[in-house]
């Protein structure tokens, strides 16, 4: 009982102190975010209404935007919005920015879960092979590795789309189709070539992880004694799996920023309604407080991943939560 | 992407331990010294060496371009948009406009390769300097900084230089100014733990109990060892570097045309994707080239340093 309760305080400062760290990071996210948007030359207003529009009308509308009022201040009642839900107006879609965000987050979310699964399959079948006996096979994986970890996601998605869309076509050349309405079946299909083109850096990474996890064990006696022991290979695997999963995580983790990154090109190439897009589209129209709006929810998914990982990790492995690695 | 090669080291290379810097430099005759260099590049993997070929024989061409005999990038005959692969004596064909598309990815590269290593050699400088600074300073002043960089690394790097490039405008300037933002965060991190590291092996007590100052420390016995481990780290940054300069130019917010840049011309050509794959499909292939590559490099420099500094 008494060992129980320490653990839980222990576990709960570590998450304490992970969540301070990421809300320091979402301020400076927001502040980044925030003057990056207006410390854009141009006046917005004109940019709105277009040239043909009189001062006056414009001046009116910097002050509905708020644009007249010092910057600190700006931000801080921006801040408040944004606590409160409201990321405020998209003009290009005269909606609110959180309509507009809304759907495209679920695609991306779709997205990101495809490729993530697909990046822990290949992850876990490269990093077997990577280890296997064979020499030959350990090299093949290795090249494919060294290709797949720098291969940019817009690149991998192109030729995809050429190979499997244009020339060959198995799969649809892009869109999403409607969620639900065509099934499962169809939400795949969509689905598959731009998520393979996500996957590749994330799995191979993990592939990594998992194979110095894999020699590392190799090297000390714990197999061999489970093997002695009579356990079969299965459950040895299982073992050996068990001990680099964290490391796994941590790579994954790390590794959808990078996801979201390359969502911002993969999505416009086959045209998936999703932030990438989004915030491709509103740079295009020059809309700030949509790029702004999709800026700051991509960021802070990141960072609350990030979080995630972090806690999955330390319900793993006790070590991480007393911080003694 | 961002990940600390030298924790994830993939090749088995058991590379023996030589010359370690010893106290008050190499102390190396000239021979050795070239002796030492020879030995640096036969140390790479085979794969290192080749990326290394294929990174250099493409700078020459780029560096050589306009003294070679390349059609004009800039001049295109809008009657012969899109041709193909050796039609009317163009090599790879046409683009949109009717320039020559050999050319046009010659041009482009060397836009690239500026955008793609001018902000890492920016961002290696400041962030070896923060790096230094923090491994050097006391705990409090390391932590502080070191939690300042790891909140600039947790926001991802493709939307910071997004947002960059949009607020500094259009051009080749303001997109390597963005750049050099995205790489400070990750190179600082690994000169911090560089130094740090460095800071406590045998031959720096050695210096220290013998009376060195500080400076000297870090010139003559830190610096040495810490440089070409982030050096090689920063080579293969890159590749990454090149890739998200490209991704930006596919957006239309790199270089503006008519300059030619990997990403506007892959842009450009997705207009041939359904009529002529392959003409749609060249500039894909100089980019993954160019992304693959400087890694492969560098991990080949990292491979090759490996053992120094280290006790043995």
């Amino acid at each position: 009982m008494e060992y129980k309760s320490i653990t839980h305080n222990r576990f709960f400062r570590f998450v304490v102190g992970r969540l301070a760290f990421t809300a320091v990071t979402a301020i400076f996210v927001a502040v980044v975010v925030f003057f990056a948007i207006r410390l854009i030359p141009g006046d917005p207003a004109l940019l709105i209404l277009g040239l043909d529009s009189s001062p006056e009308e414009r001046e009116e509308l910097r002050g509905v935007m708020g644009l007249d009022r010092p910057l600190i201040l700006q931000f801080v009642d921006w801040g408040v919005r944004v606590l409160g839900g409201d990321l405020g107006y998209a003009y290009s879609q005269s909606r609110d920015v959180l309509d507009v965000v809304g759907p495209a987050l679920t695609n991306t979310l779709l997205l990101g879960g495809a490729a993530s699964l697909i990046a822990v399959v290949i992850g876990v079948v490269m990093g077997n092979l990577a280890t296997s006996r064979s020499r030959a096979l350990r090299r093949i994986t290795d090249w494919f590795e060294a290709i797949f970890l720098s291969a940019p996601q817009y690149t991998v998605a192109l030729i995809l789309l050429i190979a499997f869309a244009v020339l060959v076509p198995v799969f649809p050349a892009g869109g999403l189709s409607s969620r639900g309405s065509d099934g499962p079946g169809a939400l795949a299909l969509h689905l598959a070539l731009p998520a393979i083109s996500l996957a590749l850096a994330p799995g191979a990474q993990m592939a990594r992880s998992l194979k110095t996890s894999i020699s590392t064990l190799q090297s000390t006696e714990l197999l061999p004694a489970l093997e002695a022991r009579g356990l079969s290979s299965w459950r040895l695997a299982v073992h050996s799996h068990h001990n680099a999963l964290p490391p796994m995580i941590t790579v994954l983790g790390i590794q959808v920023g990078g996801m979201l990154g390359g969502a911002l090109f993969v999505e416009q190439i086959f045209s998936i309604p999703g932030l990438g897009a989004l915030i491709v589209q509103s740079v295009n129209l020059r809309d700030y407080q949509l790029v702004q709006g999709v800026a700051f929810v991509i960021a802070i998914i990141f960072v609350l991943v990030l979080l995630a990982a972090d806690v999955i990790n330390a319900l793993l492995d006790p070590r991480i939560r007393v911080g003694k690695v | 992407m961002i990940t600390d090669p030298r924790t994830t080291s993939t090749s088995a290379v058991a590379p023996t331990p030589t010359s370690p810097p010893g106290p008050g430099g190499t102390g190396l005759a000239p021979e050795q010294v070239r002796f030492v260099r020879r030995r640096l590049l036969s140390r790479m993997p085979v794969r290192s060496r080749v990326a290394l070929t294929v990174v250099a024989v493409i700078a020459l061409v780029v560096v050589l371009a306009p003294v070679l005999p390349f059609a004009n990038p800039y001049s295109g005959d809008l009657g012969a948009r899109l041709l193909g692969f050796g039609e009317q004596g163009h090599l790879l064909g046409t683009d949109t406009q009717g320039r020559d598309l050999l050319s046009r990815l010659v041009y482009g590269t060397r836009t690239s390769l500026i955008a793609g290593v001018l902000p890492i050699i920016i961002a290696t400088i400041i962030g070896l300097a923060i790096g230094v600074t923090a491994g050097f300073s006391g705990r409090l002043a390391n932590l502080l900084l070191m939690r300042v960089v790891d909140v600039l690394f947790a926001f991802p790097g493709v939307l910071l230089a997004l947002l960059l490039a949009l607020t500094l405008g259009n051009g080749l300037g303001t997109l390597i100014l963005a750049l050099t933002a995205v790489w400070i965060a990750p190179v600082a991190r690994i000169a911090e733990t560089e130094v740090v590291r460095v800071k406590e092996l045998d031959f720096v007590t050695a210096a220290r109990s013998s009376g060195a100052g500080m400076g000297s420390i870090l010139l003559r016995q830190i610096l040495p060892v810490a440089v070409p481990a982030v050096a090689a780290y920063s080579t293969s940054l890159v590749g990454a570097n090149v890739a998200i300069a490209g991704g930006l130019g596919f957006i239309g917010l790199g270089v503006p045309s008519p300059q030619a840049e990997l990403g506007s011309i892959l842009q450009e050509m997705q207009a041939a994707i359904y009529t002529n794959p392959s003409l749609a499909l060249a500039p894909v292939i100089v980019i993954l080239a160019l992304s693959v590559m400087f890694p492969l490099v560098g991990d080949g420099i990292r491979d090759a340093i490996a053992g120094r500094g280290r006790e043995s």
